[in-house]
């Protein structure tokens, strides 16, 4: 049994004649006395013989010339939407797709090795090869999805922000502000007064009159008799 | 709340403008209660500031009367308010009377307009008891005066109870 579970690995590899002159003379040993190892390697020649017996069909050159065509057409024609390009990186992961992908990235992004590996995705069951299919579920722009989201709600409180201190500034402008009739004071100098008469009934207070001696202001004065002011 | 903001505004602005405001009960005693004008009579726009002069450990002067603090500060007081604002439309030979503070109000008679230049009166009331103690207006001072409009003729100093009271005047 043990040695069964030692040359058991190596029946496939000496049906394929790629072992050592001293491990197939030990696998050939086995394999005569062990019936269950023996019928073991009859089925692996025959899958062998059965590889060894496929002949690919013949392409022409024109046929290769053909689909170059249509696939650089329909690459190239992917320019406009993101889905219908990554429907078309899903369906051909071929090594001429990928360097023109990354051609049309508008940044740069740092090479795909360094990356670490991403859980497959759940949702999208029917993407292609899962060599390419994370790449290609990644760059669904999901996440340019929720970018747009989250500013656009941040633009809508922006603007209602503005809308409100506009708001605010004006009516605090409309009724908060003095009088706008009154505007800058100016003063009436001399040339702009004439005291025509000027009757005090009031005993307690005294009259000055300033028409520019003690100042550029035409100005009358009432102080106490008393001395104040 | 801004509907009730909006209303008092509007109030605000229609007392500030010649609308409802308050008129002192004597006037229908007075001859100078204003009168309809005729075709003949001119309207001129008399404006008003009453400002209350006082003494105060932190001096303050009112944004609007910046422009002259320098002139009424010619005095001991440190601080100005504005008390009353006011701007009437009086015809020629009519006069107005504006309440400022306390028991102090201004009459402004306008006799006529020459060009640029505004005849008028003005007369400094005070409210006072007289000796059968019914409140009465009592005269304080006459001023018969021609002033170029838009110019701000300064004048006052009566006392009040924490500082002094005057007026800047003008006619436009």
């Amino acid at each position: 049994m043990s040695n069964c579970e030692e040359f058991r690995p190596l029946l496939g590899a000496y049906a394929d004649g790629q072992l050592e002159p001293i491990e197939a003379d030990a696998v050939a040993a086995h394999v005569e006395q062990c019936g269950r190892c023996r019928q073991t390697f009859r089925e692996q020649q025959r899958v062998q013989h059965v590889f060894d017996a496929y002949q690919p069909p013949a392409v022409s050159e024109a046929r290769w010339v053909e689909m170059a065509k249509r696939l650089k057409a329909e690459l190239e024609g992917q320019h406009a939407t993101l889905k219908t390009r990554s429907r078309v990186e899903a369906l051909e992961p071929t090594p001429q797709a990928q360097p023109s992908l990354q051609a049309e990235e508008t940044r740069p992004r740092p090479p795909r090795a360094a990356e670490p590996p991403r859980p497959a995705p759940r949702s999208r069951p029917t993407a292609a090869p899962a060599t390419t299919a994370p790449a290609v579920l990644r760059v669904l722009k999901v996440r340019p999805r929720r970018h747009r989201a989250r500013f656009g709600w941040v633009a809508h409180i922006a603007g209602a922000v503005a809308a409100a201190v506009i708001i605010a500034i004006s009516l605090h402008s409309v009724w908060m502000e003095p009088d706008a009739s009154v505007g800058l004071i100016a003063l009436a100098r001399p040339q702009d007064v004439a005291i025509l008469n000027i009757e005090t009934l009031d005993p307690d207070y005294n009259v000055i009159i300033d028409t520019g001696d003690a100042s550029e202001a035409a100005v009358v004065w009432v102080v106490p008799s008393q001395g104040e002011g | 709340m801004v509907l009730a903001l909006a209303l008092v505004a509007a109030g605000a602005a229609a007392a500030t403008h010649g609308g409802p405001s308050y008129v002192p009960s004597w006037t229908q005693f007075s001859p100078y209660v204003p009168s309809s004008t005729s075709p003949s009579q001119e309207m001129v726009n008399i404006k008003v500031l009453g400002i209350r002069a006082t003494v105060e450990a932190k001096p303050h002067v009112d944004p609007i009367l910046q422009p002259i603090v320098d002139e009424i500060r010619r005095s001991k007081f440190n601080s100005f308010y504005v008390v009353a604002e006011e701007t009437r439309s009086v015809a020629t030979g009519t006069s107005t009377e504006i309440p400022l503070a306390e028991n102090y109000s201004l009459r402004v008679e306008v006799e006529k307009v020459t060009g640029d230049d505004v005849r008028m009166n003005l007369i400094w009331l005070r409210l006072e008891k007289d000796a059968k103690g019914k409140v009465q207006p009592r005269t304080l001072q006459r001023m018969q005066m021609t002033i170029r409009k838009g110019k701000y003729f300064l004048t006052g100093g009566w006392t009040l109870k924490d500082g002094a009271l005057s007026a800047a005047i003008a006619a436009q």
